[in-house]
C-alpha cells in the first residue's frame, strides 16, 4: 500500500534494512581506524542512535525540532526560541537512491539525500522536526527549499550573494528578523534579549570547546584520528548543543592525558592532509576513511559539516538586543567561505592559514557530483596552491560505493607523491 | 536612487546651514550668564589673604560665590573707598561700601579707588602721593576683543586685562608706551618689566593673574600710583562652582529629551517595518545584563583609566596646575577649553581656530615677542601631533569619555544603536569637511570657532568656569544625542582630531594586521566606532592604520584571531588579539 509520496510498506522496509546496514558498516570502520578515545563514544553513540537505531533525538529538555540545512542558520536564534536545531544534510546513499527519483539527474547527492529522507519517512530526527530552515544558498539547494516544502514546512531563508557592503548584512538581518516571530509560531515561545543571550552563550559554550579540542588537533602527531573528528562534528548535528559541548569537554580532558602519556595515532612520516570541498556528511564518510586507511593523517577539514560550522564565535558589540542580531547576521555571513557568495577568496586565505596552522602537507579537493560551486573554485585554489607549493587533487565522488576503488587508487597515489616530495626535500 | 538624491540633499543643506549659522553663531543663544551685581555686596575681609607687599586695597570673591569683599589694611577706613564698576551703559560710581547697591547691567570689572595718601615709598625722605587701586575681573567675556577698560577720570592710571597673559596699561586715557613699571608678585617678589610700544607688559607669570599683583607706576616721581589686580578665581564647590554646571544641566536636559524624541520617532517611522513586532518587544530599561561577553582587558581597562585621569586633569585640575607654572605652556591637542577660556594658559585648539592670532603671535608684528613661549608650544603640539596622534583621541580626550560614557549608558538601558552603515558614513562625511573649513580657516572670516563648537561648554563648566553658549550649546545637544545612538559620533566628524591623525606615518603607536590570521569575520569593522572599514577587507597590507583610526583598541579586544590584530609601540608589540582570551568568556569554568 503506497502513502501519499507513492512509496510502499516494502519499499520502506528496504530503505530501513539497506541504510542501517550501510551506517552501521561506516561506523564500525571509523571506529576500527585507531583506538577510539572513551569520551568520543558518546558521539558515535549519536549516529547509531540516529541512523541505525532510527530512534529520535535525545534531548536534554524538552525543545521541538528545527530542521536547518546550511551552516547560515542561526543556532543560537532557535536555541533562543525555545527549540533545537537539527541538521539535516545527510549522506545516506539509500535516501539519496530515493531522492533520485523526484530530483534531476544532474542535481547533487546531498540534495537528493534530504529529499529521499522527506518522501521516504523512515528517519525520526528528520520526521519530528516541526519546520525546516533552508538557506537559499546554492541552485541545488534553492529547488529544494521550494520542492521539499510538499512533505515539510520550509522557510526559505534567504542569503545575500555578496557580502562585503553593509547593506547585504542589512538584507540578512531583517530576514532573521522575519524568521523569528516564525520560530515563536512554532515553539510558542518568546525570543527576548535574556533566550537570545542565552542561546550565544549555549552556542558559545560548545565553539570554546571546539577551540580547545582544536589545540589538541593542531600537534604534530595525531591524537585522534581525522575520520572519528568528523564523525564527532557529523553527531553535532543530531545533539543539543549544551550535551555535545559536555561531551567535547571530556574528550578534551581525554586528549591532554593522551598527549601527556604520548599516545599518538598517527607516525611521524605520514603525510598531513587537509580536506576541503563539498560537506562530507555522515555516513558518506568515505574520503576520510580512503585517506587514513592509505596511510595519510586527515589533519584537517575545511567543510561545512566539520570545524566551519562550529570556527567563528560570535562577538557581541552591543548589549541591546538589536545589536545581539546584527552579531549574529555578521557571523553568520561574513566569515563563512561557503562558495555561494559572489568573492570568496576569504576561502583560500582561510585553508593558507589552516596549512599553516596544521602543518598541511597537501590538500585533497572534494568535489560531490554536481556540486558546481565547489567544483568552480578548485581554479583558483589550485593556483593558490601551487604558488605556495602545497599538492593538490580533486577527487569527486557521489553519494554510491561504486566508485570507491578508483578513489581508493586516486588518494593512494597522491599519498604516495606526499612521501615522495618529502624525501626529495630530505636528500 | 531616491533616497540617496534626498540624503545629498540633506547634507548639502546641514553644510550650508553650519557655514551660514556659523557667522550668526552669537545671536543663537542657549545659555548667558546674567551677572546680577545686586547679589554681590561689600563687606570688609574677615579671611586672611596673602596681601601684596605695596598696596592697601584688593578684591576677592567668598566662597559664597555671591559677594564681592575687598579687604583693607587697619589704617584705612572702608567709608573712605569708592569703587567703580563697569556697566553695560557706562561705569559707575558707589561710594561707601554696601549702602549703594551697583546696577544689574555691571559687567563684572570693578575697581575700587582710595584716596590718596602720602608715604614715603621710596625712603628718600621726601613722602610721595600715593593713589591706590585695586581691579578685579569678574567672569571675563571670554575672547572680548575690546578690552574691558573704565578711561574715567578718576582713575588715570589703569591696567587692563588684554589678551591672554598680557596686561595693557593705560595712563591719562593714553596707552602707556615704554614706561618702566614696578610689579609685585602675588609672592612678594618684585620685579621691573617695560611696557612695549603697544602699552603692554609682557611675560607676567599666569599665577601673578590669577592670585593678584601690584603694578607701580610714577610718572615724575612725586605722583605714585599702585594697581592691585587679579582675574577672578573661584574656590572648587562654591556656590559660583556649581552654578557654572548650569548651562551643563540645561543642556542635558535638551539632550534628554532629544533621546526620547529620537527614540519615539525611530519607533514611529518603523511600525510598517516587518521586524518592528519584534523592536517593540525588545525590553528597554534597566535590567542586569545577561550577556556574559566580558572579558577583563587590561588594555581597555588603562584606556578607560586613562580617560578618566584626562578629564578630571583637562577639567578639575586645569586649575592647580596652571598655577604651579609647570605644565601651563604644554600644548595638548585635545579640546580642554579650562585652559584656554580664560585666555591664561595655551592650547592649540585655540590658536588652530584662530590661526591670525597664531601668525600674529610669531608674525612680523612682533618679532621679539616671546621666542620661549614660541618654540615650546611648537614643540609640544607637533611632539603631539605626530608621534601620539589620535592616540589622544582614544585615551585623553574629554569629549571621548562624555560620548563613551552617553554609549554604555544607552546599552545599560538596552536601546539600541543607530547603526552607521558605510552609506551613511559616506553621508557624515562632508560634514566633517565644513568643520574643519571653520575650524582653520574661520577666523579668517572674522568669525569665532569657540561660539559654534559643540564641546565648549563641557570641560569649561565642569572646571568652574563661567561660559555662555551659543550655537554651540545647541550643537552640544545634538552631539549628546548623536553619542547616545552613534558611539564617537562627534569623532567621526571632529576637526580637530582629523588633523591630528595626517601624521599617521610618524605615529609611535601604530595599528597592525596580520592578514595571514584573518577570517574576515568583521567582528572588528562592527566595533569600530570609526567605522574604518579597511581594517577587516584589508588582506595584503600590514599597516592598517587609517586618518581615523584613534587606537581605542575595540577591534583587537572583539578579534577572535590569535595575533590578527596588534597594536604597537615603537615597533613593540603592546596588545594583540587573541583566541585564547576571547574563547574564554565562553568557557563553563568563567561562569561557575
Amino acid at each position: 500500500m503506497a502513502d501519499q509520496n507513492g512509496i510502499n510498506e516494502r519499499q520502506r522496509e528496504l530503505f530501513i534494512r539497506k541504510s542501517t546496514r550501510v551506517a552501521a558498516s561506516y561506523l564500525k570502520r571509523a571506529k576500527e581506524l585507531s583506538e577510539l578515545p572513551d569520551a568520543a563514544k558518546p558521539f558515535f553513540d549519536v549516529l547509531e542512535n540516529t541512523y541505525v537505531k532510527l530512534a529520535d533525538i535525545q534531548k536534554t529538555e524538552d525543545r521541538k525540532s528545527i530542521g536547518t540545512l546550511c551552516v547560515m542558520v542561526p543556532a543560537e536564534l532557535v536555541y533562543a526560541a525555545g527549540a533545537m536545531p537539527v541538521r539535516l544534510c545527510s549522506g545516506s546513499y539509500t535516501a539519496y537512491s530515493i531522492g533520485d527519483d523526484y530530483i534531476p539527474r544532474d542535481a547533487c547527492p546531498l540534495v537528493k539525500a534530504v529529499m529521499g529522507f522527506g518522501k521516504i519517512k523512515a528517519l525520526p530526527a528528520f520526521d519530528n522536526c516541526s519546520l525546516l530552515v533552508a538557506p537559499v544558498t546554492c541552485d541545488c539547494k534553492k529547488k529544494l527549499a521550494g520542492t521539499i516544502d510538499s512533505v515539510k514546512d520550509t522557510i526559505p531563508l534567504h542569503i545575500p550573494p555578496l557580502k562585503k557592503d553593509d547593506a547585504d548584512t542589512e538584507i540578512f538581518l531583517k530576514e532573521l528578523y522575519r524568521l523569528i516571530p516564525l520560530l515563536e509560531n512554532v515553539t510558542g515561545k518568546q525570543v527576548t534579549a535574556k533566550s537570545l543571550a542565552e542561546g550565544i552563550n549555549m552556542v558559545g559554550n560548545a565553539q570554546y570547546e571546539m577551540s580547545e579540542f582544536l589545540k589538541y588537533r593542531r600537534h604534530d602527531l595525531s591524537l585522534m584520528s581525522g575520520t572519528q573528528v568528523m564523525a564527532v562534528m557529523n553527531a553535532y548535528s543530531y545533539m543539543p548543543v549544551n550535551l555535545w559541548a559536555k561531551q567535547m569537554h571530556r574528550l578534551n580532558e581525554e586528549m591532554k592525558l593522551r598527549l601527556s602519556q604520548g599516545r599518538f595515532v598517527s607516525r611521524k612520516n605520514q603525510p598531513r592532509i587537509l580536506v576541503t570541498g563539498s560537506p562530507i556528511a555522515f555516513p558518506n564518510i568515505k574520503v576520510p576513511l580512503l585517506i587514513e586507511e592509505m596511510g595519510g593523517v586527515l589533519a584537517a577539514d575545511e567543510t561545512c559539516m566539520g570545524e566551519r560550522g562550529l570556527y567563528d564565535p560570535v562577538s557581541v558589540i552591543d548589549a541591546s538586543f538589536d545589536g545581539m542580531m546584527r552579531s549574529l547576521a555578521s557571523r553568520y555571513t561574513k566569515p563563512c567561505t561557503c562558495p555561494v557568495f559572489v568573492d570568496n577568496s576569504q576561502r583560500i586565505y582561510r585553508i593558507k592559514q589552516m596549512i599553516k596552522e596544521h602543518k598541511i602537507q597537501g590538500v585533497i579537493y572534494h568535489v560531490l557530483r554536481g556540486c558546481l560551486v565547489y567544483d568552480y573554485e578548485y581554479q583558483l585554489m589550485e593556483e593558490a596552491m601551487g604558488k605556495i607549493d602545497i599538492p593538490i587533487i580533486r577527487v569527486e565522488s557521489d553519494y554510491n560505493e561504486e566508485d570507491v576503488e578508483q578513489l581508493r587508487i586516486r588518494i593512494e597515489a597522491f599519498i604516495e607523491l606526499i612521501k615522495l616530495k618529502e624525501l626529495k626535500k630530505e636528500a | 536612487m531616491k533616497g540617496r538624491k534626498i540624503g545629498t540633499a540633506i547634507v548639502c543643506a546641514v553644510c550650508v546651514f553650519l557655514i551660514v549659522s556659523a557667522f550668526f553663531a552669537k545671536d543663537f543663544v542657549l545659555y548667558d550668564y546674567h551677572m546680577n551685581v545686586s547679589d554681590y555686596h561689600y563687606a570688609k575681609t574677615e579671611e586672611e589673604k596673602p596681601l601684596s607687599a605695596d598696596t592697601s586695597v584688593w578684591f576677592s570673591y567668598g566662597d559664597a560665590g555671591k559677594a564681592v569683599y575687598y579687604g583693607v589694611s587697619d589704617e584705612i577706613r572702608e567709608e573712605n573707598m569708592t569703587v567703580y564698576a563697569l556697566t553695560q551703559t557706562g561705569e559707575m560710581s558707589v561710594t561707601n561700601g554696601n549702602e549703594n547697591p551697583i546696577r544689574q547691567d555691571s559687567l563684572g570689572h570693578f575697581i575700587a579707588t582710595l584716596p590718596m595718601t602720602e608715604v614715603d615709598i621710596d625712603s628718600d625722605g621726601e613722602a610721595e602721593k600715593v593713589y591706590d587701586y585695586a581691579r578685579a575681573d569678574l567672569g571675563l567675556n571670554a575672547f572680548n576683543p575690546a578690552p574691558q577698560r573704565f578711561l574715567a577720570e578718576e582713575i588715570p592710571f589703569e591696567l587692563v586685562f588684554a589678551e591672554r597673559k598680557y596686561i595693557m596699561v593705560y595712563y591719562g586715557n593714553e596707552i602707556l608706551k615704554d614706561a618702566e613699571i614696578f610689579v609685585t608678585s602675588y609672592n612678594g617678589e618684585r620685579k621691573k618689566y617695560q611696557t612695549d610700544e603697544h602699552g603692554w607688559i609682557q611675560g607676567l607669570p599666569n599665577r601673578d593673574i590669577r592670585e593678584g599683583f601690584t603694578a607701580v607706576y610714577s610718572p615724575d616721581g612725586e605722583v605714585v600710583y599702585r594697581m592691585h589686580y587679579a582675574l577672578e578665581d573661584y574656590p572648587y564647590f562654591s556656590v559660583h562652582f556649581w552654578k557654572a554646571h548650569l548651562p551643563l544641566v540645561v543642556i542635558f536636559a535638551l539632550a534628554g529629551i532629544g533621546i526620547v524624541a529620537v527614540y519615539r520617532i525611530r519607533n514611529r517611522m518603523e511600525k510598517h517595518n516587518p521586524a518592528y513586532k519584534v523592536y517593540s518587544r525588545e525590553r528597554v530599561g534597566i535590567y542586569p545584563g545577561t550577556l556574559h561577553q566580558k572579558t577583563t582587558s587590561k588594555f581597555l581597562f588603562v584606556r578607560w583609566l586613562c580617560l578618566f585621569a584626562g578629564m578630571f586633569l583637562w577639567t578639575y585640575a586645569g586649575k592647580l596646575i596652571h598655577q604651579g607654572q609647570a605644565l601651563n605652556e604644554i600644548s595638548i591637542p585635545v579640546f580642554s577649553c579650562p585652559f584656554n577660556l580664560d585666555q591664561v594658559a595655551e592650547v592649540p585648539c585655540y590658536y588652530l581656530s584662530h590661526l591670525p592670532a597664531l601668525f600674529g603671535r610669531f608674525g612680523a608684528d612682533f618679532p621679539e615677542r616671546n621666542i620661549a613661549y614660541g618654540v615650546l608650544f611648537i614643540v609640544t603640539t607637533l611632539f603631539c601631533f605626530i608621534f601620539l596622534g589620535r592616540i589622544l583621541c582614544g585615551f585623553l580626550c574629554p569629549a571621548g569619555l562624555l560620548q563613551d560614557l552617553m554609549d554604555k549608558l544607552r546599552q545599560a538601558l538596552h536601546i539600541r544603536p543607530i547603526v552607521v552603515t558605510d552609506r551613511l558614513n559616506r553621508f557624515l562625511q562632508p560634514i566633517k569637511w565644513v568643520w574643519i573649513l571653520l575650524f582653520l580657516g574661520f577666523a579668517f572670516a572674522g568669525g569665532d570657532f569657540c561660539d559654534i563648537c559643540p564641546l565648549k561648554g563641557f570641560t569649561t563648566a565642569q572646571g568652574g568656569y563661567w561660559t555662555n553658549l551659543y550655537l554651540g550649546g545647541f550643537f552640544a545637544v545634538v552631539i549628546l544625542v548623536g553619542s547616545f545612538f552613534i558611539k564617537r559620533f562627534w569623532c567621526i566628524i571632529c576637526p580637530m582630531g582629523y588633523l591630528m591623525g595626517l601624521f599617521k606615518r610618524f605615529n609611535l603607536f601604530k595599528l597592525r594586521k596580520d592578514c595571514t590570521s584573518c577570517t574576515e569575520c568583521g567582528a572588528c569593522y562592527h566595533a569600530c566606532p570609526m567605522r574604518i572599514k579597511s581594517i577587516y577587507t584589508e588582506r595584503d597590507k600590514e599597516n592598517v592604520q587609517t586618518v581615523d583610526c584613534m587606537m581605542c583598541g575595540e577591534c583587537i579586544h572583539k578579534c577572535p584571531e590569535d595575533n590578527a590584530l596588534s597594536m604597537t609601540f615603537c615597533g613593540k608589540t603592546i596588545y594583540k588579539s587573541s583566541r585564547k582570551t576571547f574563547m574564554s568568556k565562553f568557557s563553563k569554568k568563567k561562569e561557575g
